[in-house]
């Protein structure tokens, strides 16, 4: 994030909020840090979590304002380290001004976030749900896809409960390609792969493979929301889809090239149920997510799970997910093996468990445990992987976590 | 067998104390109760800027969890809480039907996500009263009725009550 942009919009957002003649409400300040454990069996979630680490923490803070009973305008400045991603660089994570003419239209512009399911626009913010990991439908790895989205949205509450978004405009983040999972590291793995299938070379016989540039082009987000007449139960749809191409160094037995890869469709579309009765919540989330680049054959990741939370009193909450995350919808038992030899890369299966303690109105601590069947988009496994082009790492594993966080 | 004056008048007066054990232990109940119910009852206060003197339930659902967002094309709607009281917990358990811990699960969500702003929070009852009775367009709870100069009580009635109780004036007219 250009540090001069971040300062010019806060400046904007403060001085507005002194110029009180115009009516315009006092500025409203909140934040929230998390700081997290991470240790895990058998194969690494972040470099060297088997044997523990730190390096799982974010930290934000908003500064909103309403200028006036229709216009609210704010920002919110962000960072997070997660293993080798985030660094906690900062960067603005949200930054948009809304316009609400009536209930059923509000008009948006400016970065926003991107809505996925029923957590994806709120997946940073530890404090506003009971787990720390979320289900596979999430993709961690693919987080930066979905974050935000540069472009001009709808907004407003129909009758009967229906509510809409719709967001048009393009990824912002052109040089956070390096924090990239997809970009960094899953890319240059089926580009060797695919590669070696063309030339009839080894995979091995291609190396140093880097993204050079990554250009986001159109991006659309659409959800639909139904708070039905049952209390408590609603219904939501989202589809998020962009368009990137990339340009792809390499060297072939050392003769250094460059490949232009493009990516003709990356998309999600989530359907979600979700119902709270007296104490407990349980949600359903079903994805399936199509994406490949040209040339390459048609590829759809699927995930779902299933959760259920249930607050015991106003100290502890317990909650436990069960979910499947496939990256080859047609190959969900790694038979055709499309990247490499290694089969326990084609699923996970995730059983978490979770206790949430909620200290005092601002401070939350969580205990957490998953038991995983297979190594899916765990980005560790495949740099691990990719190296060798052997298989590494059990196929049963086990991820612990601790998470304390503050917000106002 | 006759029993002696002496005896009825022991025995009336064991009647007489138990009376008033009774007595007491009822006055007791009906206190303990009426404090229970006064507890219970929620009022709904905002301020006199607010052009609306009746909310149905789903109005006042919609304002508290960020649905309707003005009075009108000029005022802002400002909800204030007090997550601290317990009237908190009942307030949007009856009117948001959500548990306090959803509830600010809710707004975080909302705060931290650019989609709304967070309600006012106010520390007691008596702070909540001062920040509606400060702010235009504030709306708030108390566990007593209020009427002042700036404050005013909100009636909140029950939409589909209201419908029924309508259908059933016409039914009876009808006949």
């Amino acid at each position: 994030m250009n540090r001069r942009l971040i300062f010019i919009f806060s400046f904007c957002i403060l001085f507005s909020a002194h110029n009180a003649s115009f009516g315009m409400d006092q500025i409203d300040i909140h934040g929230f840090i998390s700081q997290g454990f991470i240790k895990s069996t058998g194969n690494d979630v972040l470099p060297d979590s088997t044997d523990g680490s730190f390096e799982m923490n974010e930290l934000g803070i908003n500064f909103t304002t309403q200028v006036n009973p229709s216009l609210r305008m704010g920002a919110q400045f962000f960072a997070r380290d997660y293993g080798d991603y985030g660094n906690d660089q900062v960067n603005l994570d949200w930054a948009f001004a809304d316009y609400d003419y009536k209930s059923w239209l509000g008009i948006r512009a400016g970065r926003m976030k991107v809505l996925s399911g029923l957590y994806n626009s709120s997946r940073d913010i530890a404090s506003t749900r009971t787990f720390i990991m979320l289900p596979g439908i999430y993709m961690e790895s693919f987080r930066e896809m979905f974050v935000g989205m540069k472009g001009v949205g709808a907004h407003g509450y129909l009758p009967y409960g229906f509510s809409y978004l719709f967001s048009f405009g393009a990824i912002d983040n052109p040089s956070n390609y390096k924090d990239s999972f997809l970009f960094e590291t899953l890319l240059p793995l089926t580009f060797a792969g695919s590669a070696a299938k063309m030339t009839g070379l080894s995979p091995s016989d291609f190396t140093n493979i880097r993204p050079l540039s990554v250009s986001w082009q159109n991006s659309t987000n659409i959800g639909l929301f139904w708070d039905t007449p049952l209390s408590g139960l609603r219904f939501s749809a989202t589809y998020w889809a962009g368009r990137a191409e990339t340009e792809m160094a390499f060297e072939m037995k050392g003769v250094p090239l460059t490949e232009n890869v493009v990516f003709e469709e990356i998309s999600a579309r989530v359907v979600s149920a979700e119902y709270s009765f007296l104490s407990t919540t349980v949600a359903v989330e079903y994805m399936e997510a199509p994406f490949y680049a040209k040339g390459q054959p048609k590829r759809k990741v699927e995930s779902y799970y299933t959760s259920i939370t249930h607050r015991l009193n106003n100290l502890v909450e317990l909650g436990v997910y069960y979910s499947e995350l496939y990256p080859h919808y047609d190959d969900k038992d790694g038979s055709e093996q499309r990247e490499g030899p290694i089969s326990h890369l084609y699923w996970c299966k995730d059983l978490c468990y979770t206790v949430r303690f909620d200290i005092s109105y601002n401070w939350i601590f969580k205990l957490e445990g998953h038991v995983l069947d297979g190594a899916a988009f765990v980005p560790e496994v495949y740099k691990e992987y990719s190296k060798t082009y052997s298989e590494e790492g059990p196929r049963h594993w086990e991820i612990y976590l601790a998470k304390l966080s503050y917000s106002f | 067998m006759e029993t002696s004056p002496l005896w009825n008048n022991i025995i009336m007066m064991r009647v007489a104390i138990k009376f008033r054990s009774l007595l007491i232990a009822a006055c007791i109940f009906w206190y303990v109760i009426s404090i229970a119910i006064a507890s219970d009852k929620i009022y709904i206060i905002a301020n006199t800027s607010v052009p609306v003197n009746a909310l149905s339930e789903t109005e006042l659902r919609d304002i508290y969890i960020g649905k309707e967002k003005k009075w009108g094309p000029n005022l802002k709607i400002v909800p204030v809480i007090m997550p601290s009281e317990k009237l908190h917990d009942k307030f949007v358990v009856k009117f948001t039907r959500k548990s306090s811990t959803q509830f600010k699960n809710w707004w975080m969500r909302l705060m931290f996500t650019g989609e709304g702003l967070f309600p006012k929070t106010a520390a007691s009852e008596k702070d909540l009263i001062e920040k509606v009775s400060e702010t235009e367009g504030a709306i708030g709870y108390a566990s007593t009725e209020i009427n002042t100069d700036t404050v005013k009580t909100i009636m909140i009635y029950d939409k589909d009550e209201v419908i029924k109780k309508f259908e059933k004036n016409k039914d009876i007219g009808n006949e």
